[in-house]
C-alpha cells in the first residue's frame, strides 16, 4: 500500500559540480541508489541546490532526471543573458510512475549549444559555504 | 486473533503480532521496528512546525552572516530525533549586485545556509525557496531564519497575508522525512 511521503531514495553531494555537457551527454550531478519499485506507485522526484550559478553572457541550463542516459523528466531550467554571473537557489520536482523492478536514476544537467563555459551547482558538507545539494524520491 | 489487542498508555498493545510500546502523542501512528516490536512515531511528511511572517517588508540590514537580520523567529517545536526537511519560502528583493543569503540558526549556531540569491546586475524580485535535510536531537528546539547581504545596499524580504493582489507569507516549515 502506498504511503504518500515515504522516502524511497535520498542522496546528497557535498562537492561542487561544474555542468558543461550538452544535451546528448549531460553532466552527472547526483547519482541515485538502486531502488526496487512495484510498478504501481507514483513517485515524486525532487532536486535542490542552494546555489546554481550561470556565468555571465548568454547561458541556458537544464537539469533533468535520467536513467541510463535517457531523460525521465526535466526538473529545472534557467536562462539569462546578463553581463554578470547569476547565483540563486534552485529547486525542481516532478512526478512519474517507475515500472516494476529496480531502477537507478541520475540527476544531470546540460547547456544549450549557444551557451559558453560551465554552470556551477555548488555544494558543501553541512556547515560549509553551501548546503549539500540533494536528490530525493518519495511516494506521491 | 484480534487486529488490535492489549492496552495503551505505556502498557503496550499488539497490532497483528507487533507489540507497540510507549505513549502516543497527537498525530503519531504505530511504527514497526521489527516483525514483533514497534513504537509510536510520526509519518513521513508530518508537519512538526510551521512559522510565518506577514509583515510587508523586512529590510535585510546585516552584512554579517553570524549575526544576520532575523527574518522568522520560530516557535519552540518538539522533534523526535529523526531526520526532518526544513523548507523556506520567501519573496526576495535584493539590491543591485548585492545578494541575500538565508540561513537557519539555533541560538548562535548556524545549522546551514539554505537559500541564496546574487542577481549580479539588476535588482528584480525573486521567489526564493530553500530546503535542507538534517536531524535535530530529540526534544524541543527553537530555530531562527536569518539573512544577510553582501554589498553596499540592503535587500528585503517581502511578505503579506495573501488574498486578492496580496503577497503570500514568508514561511519556514519542518516536516518529518
Amino acid at each position: 500500500m502506498s504511503t504518500p511521503g515515504t522516502e524511497l531514495d535520498y542522496v546528497e553531494i557535498t562537492a561542487t559540480v561544474n555542468v558543461s555537457g550538452l544535451e546528448a551527454a549531460p553532466t552527472a550531478i547526483v547519482d541515485g541508489n538502486a531502488v526496487t519499485y512495484d510498478g504501481l506507485t507514483r513517485v515524486k522526484v525532487e532536486w535542490y541546490a542552494q546555489v546554481v550559478e550561470l556565468p555571465a553572457g548568454y547561458y541556458d541550463l537544464n537539469i533533468g532526471l535520467y536513467e541510463a542516459g535517457t531523460v525521465v523528466t526535466l526538473l529545472f531550467g534557467a536562462f539569462h543573458n546578463e553581463t554578470h554571473a547569476l547565483d540563486w537557489t534552485a529547486y525542481g520536482s516532478g512526478f512519474f510512475t517507475p515500472t516494476a523492478g529496480s531502477h537507478t536514476y541520475t540527476v544531470a544537467g546540460f547547456r544549450s549549444p549557444g551557451s559558453s563555459g560551465s554552470a556551477i551547482v555548488a555544494a558543501s558538507a553541512q556547515g560549509g559555504d553551501y548546503a549539500p545539494s540533494w536528490y530525493r524520491l518519495t511516494e506521491a | 486473533m484480534p487486529f488490535i489487542s492489549g492496552g495503551g498508555g505505556g502498557a503496550g498493545g499488539a497490532i497483528s503480532g507487533v507489540t507497540v510500546t510507549g505513549t502516543a502523542s497527537a498525530g503519531q501512528v504505530p511504527v514497526a521496528s521489527s516483525s514483533s516490536a514497534g513504537q509510536w512515531g510520526f509519518t513521513s511528511g508530518y508537519e512538526i512546525g510551521y512559522d510565518q511572517i506577514t509583515a510587508a517588508s523586512t529590510s535585510i540590514t546585516s552584512t554579517t552572516e553570524a549575526t544576520g537580520t532575523t527574518v522568522i523567529t520560530c516557535a519552540a517545536h518538539t522533534f523526535d530525533g529523526a531526520a526532518v526537511m526544513v523548507e523556506f519560502f520567501g519573496l526576495v528583493e535584493p539590491s543591485s549586485t548585492s545578494g541575500i543569503i538565508v540561513s537557519l540558526f539555533e541560538s548562535s549556531t548556524q545549522i546551514s545556509r539554505i537559500a541564496e540569491l546574487l542577481p549580479g546586475a539588476i535588482s528584480p524580485g525573486y521567489t526564493l525557496t530553500g530546503r535542507f535535510r538534517f536531524t535535530p536531537t530529540a526534544g524541543s528546539h527553537t530555530y531562527t531564519v536569518t539573512a544577510f547581504h553582501q554589498g553596499a545596499s540592503n535587500g528585503s524580504i517581502v511578505a503579506g497575508s495573501g488574498g486578492t493582489g496580496g503577497d503570500p507569507p514568508c514561511f519556514v516549515r519542518f516536516t518529518k522525512v
